[in-house]
């Protein structure tokens, strides 16, 4: 069902079973797959700098009121925004992306599978973000070491990572697997695999199956209480990055000592 | 491990000053001292002591020397 407010380009590509809301603009570069719902009020393919290619979201993406993607970005299937958000060009974006209200996503980023960022995210151009990453509210990716400049330093968030509420990614920072930001932090560097870092600056304290919660004992990493949220084909990659994450073991007091803090 | 060097650590672990810490004084007033640090000690305390205190048993301590007992110090 499309609303008679809108404006669909005649070379758009608008799949089968999609419902497009009032006001939605659609514009001429843009592949929408099967099934998809576009709510009021957004826009689809705007033209950035230096696009051609279209915006192709995959099948079944819901996409809340008022958001904006750009063109020349591709976005796999089963792609769930909130509202007010913005994907900007030049991204590549993998299965079942859930992204918050009013967060943003610059340009020229990749983000894995099965990647959930909450409300009021702001990922920087060019960031690097692997499979099940979790990002909470009002966390920042920077990515310019010298503001204002055209230095960019994107960060990189490797598989299962976790960025608690309210956390600043200082510009080329690393998280490696399964590492863990606490709230309110602000790494930088290197981050080991399955590290947790905390305070600003960051502060890399032991591995993250450390983490429980007091009351009920309940452990991290995450993946091994917290999974039923992912569909059955998304489990195995689960096991696969749980064991790596188990494995991962450092001298967490050596790599605090010897490293820089910004 | 001499009491010593467990205050050092401690104190590194909630972010204290160096010789900031006695055995009188009182956990809830360290700055630090959160849940965090609470997390921090059960891994100190299986690295470097060997032993594994129970969440609730630790935050049950009011000062350093109820850690240091709970530690074997």
């Amino acid at each position: 069902m499309i609303a008679e407010t809108a404006r669909i380009h005649p070379r758009a590509q608008v799949g089968k079973g999609c419902q497009i809301g009032e006001y939605v603009v659609i514009h001429e570069n843009v592949v929408i797959g099967d099934c998809s719902t576009i709510q009021d009020h957004c826009v689809l393919g705007v033209k950035g700098p230096r696009t051609s290619a279209p915006l192709v979201l995959g099948r079944g993406a819901i996409i809340r009121s008022h958001s904006v993607l750009y063109e020349h970005s591709s976005i796999g299937p089963n792609l769930e925004t909130g509202h007010h958000i913005v994907i900007r060009e030049r991204s590549t974006i993998g299965e079942n992306l859930r992204i918050g209200n009013f967060s943003d996503v610059e340009g020229d980023c990749v983000i894995g599978d099965f990647t959930r960022f909450h409300g009021y995210v702001h990922i920087g151009k060019g960031s690097k973000i692997g499979n099940f990453v979790w990002v909470f509210s009002f966390s920042n990716a920077a990515n310019d070491p010298l503001p204002p400049s055209d230095l960019a330093v994107p960060v990189t968030l490797g598989d299962g990572s976790v960025v608690c509420l309210g956390s600043i990614l200082m510009p080329g920072c690393e998280l490696g697997i399964g590492a863990f930001v606490t709230a309110g932090s602000r790494p930088s560097g290197h981050v080991p695999a399955g590290a947790v870092v905390s305070g600003a600056p960051g502060r890399i304290l032991f591995h993250v199956s450390r983490l429980m919660d007091m009351e009920t004992g309940l452990r991290h990493p995450w993946m091994a209480h917290f999974r039923l949220v992912y569909p059955d084909h998304a489990q195995p990659r689960l096991d696969a990055l749980l064991a790596k994450i188990m494995e991962s073991s450092h001298d967490y007091k050596a790599i605090q000592k010897g490293r820089n803090r910004n | 491990m001499e009491k010593t060097e467990f205050l050092r650590n401690l104190e590194d672990l909630i972010e204290a000053n160096p010789g900031s810490l006695t055995e009188k004084s009182v956990l809830a007033d360290a700055a630090g001292w959160n849940s965090m640090a609470v997390m921090g000690f059960i891994a100190f305390a299986d690295e470097d002591l060997g032993i594994a205190p129970a969440p609730k048993a630790i935050m049950a301590c009011r000062t350093v020397a109820d850690l240091m007992a709970l530690a074997g110090i």
